[in-house]
């Protein structure tokens, strides 16, 4: 079993950049992108992710937009639904179609523009860290957060065996299918309920085997990690460049309309 | 020296189950034990009291002379002398990445930094998987899985390396793979335990074989005793080897004769000893002639057979007279009957040392210096045995005849009278001296045997 960004994240080109860095990047360009009065702040960091995403990190384009269309397919109606159904006070433009009076403000339009910016800004922010950082790094960001121990613990080992479970899960699943469980409703709701007990107990009983095995290589109750994550001074540097110069943008455009 | 020794052990599960019932074994130092037994016989559990999982209802385990002490303390130390590899590895590999798997264990001992670094490295390099460091466990195949759990073993650097069933669920190939990493750790000295329901694997490979059967010790003994004890094999519902079988059916059919064969080439030598048509094989094959040449065999009954000699020096007939058998290119030819005498000529083996990893491994061969050997020594057949020699010989762009049952294979070849030149890694080497060796002796053919000592160039 495999999870879908899961590939890329351990081979695209910016695997061995420090996790620790991306995800301090991430965060204050979510938090840039959020708080930015004018959508030129959002676009500015929608552009520079989707850059360091594709051209840095090498992530095919065609898969990155896949996953970005996602979004977008919420966002556009709401783009629109924005523009000629929320009400405004400054009237801009009015247009007649099929017979209907529709009418454009312009600060609901300056509104609507600044939603999509950050929409975009905030999934092409997401969509950096999940392309380009493993999983089994994360760890080393979530400490840097101050996560208790036994969340990352946790969170570890529930990552690790979702996939063990979850590749059970479908064989049980096809030998019920095989015969026949899933023929009717009835049989349907049967089988499933027998699946999922199953499952748990199946789970539970890894636990303890886990237990054993891990105690077996001298566990003392805290699971140790080689952590790997050395920060690069340029990489360093030039995150804190570009998020004073995202600072001194959000500044000047604090007035700015668009329209 | 006894490494572990049980006495009187007796376990009953929570729920009453009397899973033990008075086990008393020795283990020596250095030696590589089977465990077989039937599913339920006990052998997991046995295991589990090894490194102090499980702890005795009655009766103790001792390890080097000294009993078990169940307090935390003594616990951690007994674990870095046993490790315990489990039948399933899923079970074993938690963490996210492989590297951090096999690091478990060093930084739950408290080891410097770079003395982890140092064992990990090691540890993935033995068992093959270097290049797999930094994936996650579920893009890794069962074989791959099965090869990091050795690896998390290994790290802690155990004495005795205590294995649960390791090659079920995989493929011949990689059961193959595994066998010869668990060889290669016994040749470094460490302790070897498994358990089996494989009894041709158990037969092969162990030398000394337990049979446990609901869970009391049927018999403790070499692969010879034990195999030669049919009544007790069939009575615990195991089987025999192959090899045991077929020829238990030849012998009561007066075809072959001497002692029970463990091994294709016991085997081969108790079938061919009444047979001149083997023999034939050897001399065909081991004859002054040279590639295109026609060679001339009469037959008992008078008729000619000719055999042309190919490349490989395997004969390919191209017949006037009676042709007994039409080989294929490149395939042994079966002459039914021959006359006159027949003086079998063998082959030469020739060992060449490639240090192990701890040693520098491929990086501490030159590449050229192999190729030369091979150009000059033109062996017929070249194997590889341990995991820096097939690392050597796969850089150096070598097509390899034997990767696995290397010492068994180049015997055979060499009886046929082909010349063979075996890499064999660090402490291999001296296994193979030994198995030609007792191999003359017995067979009464002599191989020549020589160590070609190749420069290292660090
Ligand atoms: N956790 C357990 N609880 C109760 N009984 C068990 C447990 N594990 C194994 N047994 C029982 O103990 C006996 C020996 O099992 P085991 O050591 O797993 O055998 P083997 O490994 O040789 O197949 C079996 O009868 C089995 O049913
Ligand atoms: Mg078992």
């Amino acid at each position: 079993m495999r999870l879908f960004m899961e590939e890329y994240a351990y081979s695209n080109a910016l695997k061995n950049t420090s996790v620790r860095l991306k995800v301090l990047f991430v965060l204050s360009n979510v938090i840039f992108g959020v708080f930015s009065n004018s959508p030129i702040v959002p676009f500015i960091i929608f552009c520079t992710m989707v850059f360091l995403t594709i051209v840095m990190a090498k992530i095919p384009a065609r898969d990155y937009f896949t996953w970005f269309s996602i979004p977008l397919f919420y966002a556009i109606p709401l783009f629109l639904a924005m523009i000629f159904f929320f009400g405004g006070f400054e009237p801009w433009i009015q247009f007649n179609l099929l017979g209907f009076k529709l009418m454009m403000y312009k600060d609901s339009f300056n509104n609507a523009l600044l939603m999509v910016s950050r929409v975009l800004s905030g999934t092409s922010c997401l969509l950096f860290l999940a392309f380009t950082t493993p999983m089994a790094k994360i760890s080393s960001a979530l400490k840097l957060l101050k996560v208790p121990d036994i969340i990352i613990e946790l969170s570890m080992l529930i990552y690790r065996y979702i996939f063990v479970v979850l590749d059970e899960l479908t064989r049980m699943e096809l030998s019920q299918r095989t015969r026949l469980g899933y023929t009717t409703f009835k049989k349907s709701l049967n089988s499933l309920s027998l699946l999922s007990t199953n499952v748990f107990i199946r789970a539970m009983n890894r636990g303890e085997k886990l237990h054993i095995a891990m105690e077996s290589r001298c566990y003392n109750g805290k699971i140790e990690l080689l952590d790997e994550d050395s920060i690069h001074k340029l990489t360093m540097l030039a995150l804190i460049t570009f998020e004073g110069l995202i600072f001194m943008v959000m500044y000047l455009t604090k007035d700015l309309r668009i329209v | 020296m006894d490494i572990i020794k049980t006495e009187g052990l007796e376990y009953a599960y929570p729920d009453g189950t009397q899973a033990l019932k008075g086990i008393s074994i020795a283990i020596e130092k250095g030696s590589k034990v089977a465990l077989v037994g039937n599913n339920g016989a006990g052998k997991s559990t046995l295991f589990l009291h090894f490194n102090g999982t499980l702890r005795p209802t009655r009766g103790m385990v001792i390890i080097e002379g000294k009993p078990i002490k169940y307090d935390s303390k003594s616990l951690i130390n007994l674990r870095t002398k046993v490790g315990m590899v489990f039948q399933d590895p899923d079970d074993q590999i938690f963490a996210p990445t492989v590297k951090q798997d096999v690091a478990f264990g060093p930084l739950n001992l408290d080891l410097p930094r770079d003395e982890v670094d140092r064992r990990v490295k090691y540890a993935l390099k033995s068992v093959g998987m270097e290049a797999y460091a930094d994936k996650p466990p579920h893009f890794l195949s069962g074989g791959q899985k099965k090869r990091v759990a050795i690896a998390g073993v290994l790290a802690m650097e155990p004495e005795i390396i205590v294995m649960d069933e390791p090659t079920s669920a995989l493929d011949p190939q990689g059961s193959l793979d595994i066998i010869e990493i668990l060889d290669e750790l016994n040749a470094d000295g460490k302790t070897i335990i498994f358990s089996t329901h494989d009894i041709d694997l158990a037969a092969m490979w162990a030398n000394s074989i337990c049979v446990l059967n609901e869970g009391k010790i049927i018999k403790h003994g070499t692969p010879d005793q034990i195999f030669a004890d049919h009544t007790m094999i069939s009575e615990t519902g195991l089987r025999l080897p192959t090899f045991v079988q077929t020829f238990r059916e030849l012998k009561v059919r007066g075809i072959s004769g001497g002692d029970s064969p463990l091994t294709m080439l016991n085997f081969v030598e108790s079938v061919s000893k009444p047979f001149d048509v083997l023999k034939a094989r050897c001399t065909i094959a081991g004859a002054d002639v040279c590639a295109g040449e026609n060679v001339g065999l009469i037959m008992k009954n008078g008729t000619l057979c000719t055999i042309r000699v190919d490349a490989d020096l395997n004969a390919k007939t191209t017949a006037f007279g009676r042709v007994m058998h039409n080989a294929k290119a490149g395939e042994d030819i079966v002459v039914s009957e021959i006359t006159g005498t027949i003086t079998p000529k063998t082959g030469e083996i020739n060992i060449v040392p490639i240090p192990r990893i701890i040693e520098g491994g491929s990086r501490a061969v030159d590449l050229e210096t192999i190729r030369a050997v091979i150009a000059e020594h033109s062996p017929h057949k070249i194997g590889a045995m341990g995991t820096s020699a097939k690392v050597v010989v796969r850089k150096a762009g070598i097509q390899c005849d034997f990767e696995v049952d290397v010492i068994q294979s180049s015997i055979l070849a060499a009886l046929r009278g082909l010349n063979v030149m075996v890499f064999a890694t660090g402490g291999m080497i001296e296994r193979v001296i030994q198995k030609i060796e007792s191999n003359n002796k017995h067979s009464g053919q002599e191989i020549k045997f020589s160590s070609l000592a190749i420069q290292a160039s660090l």
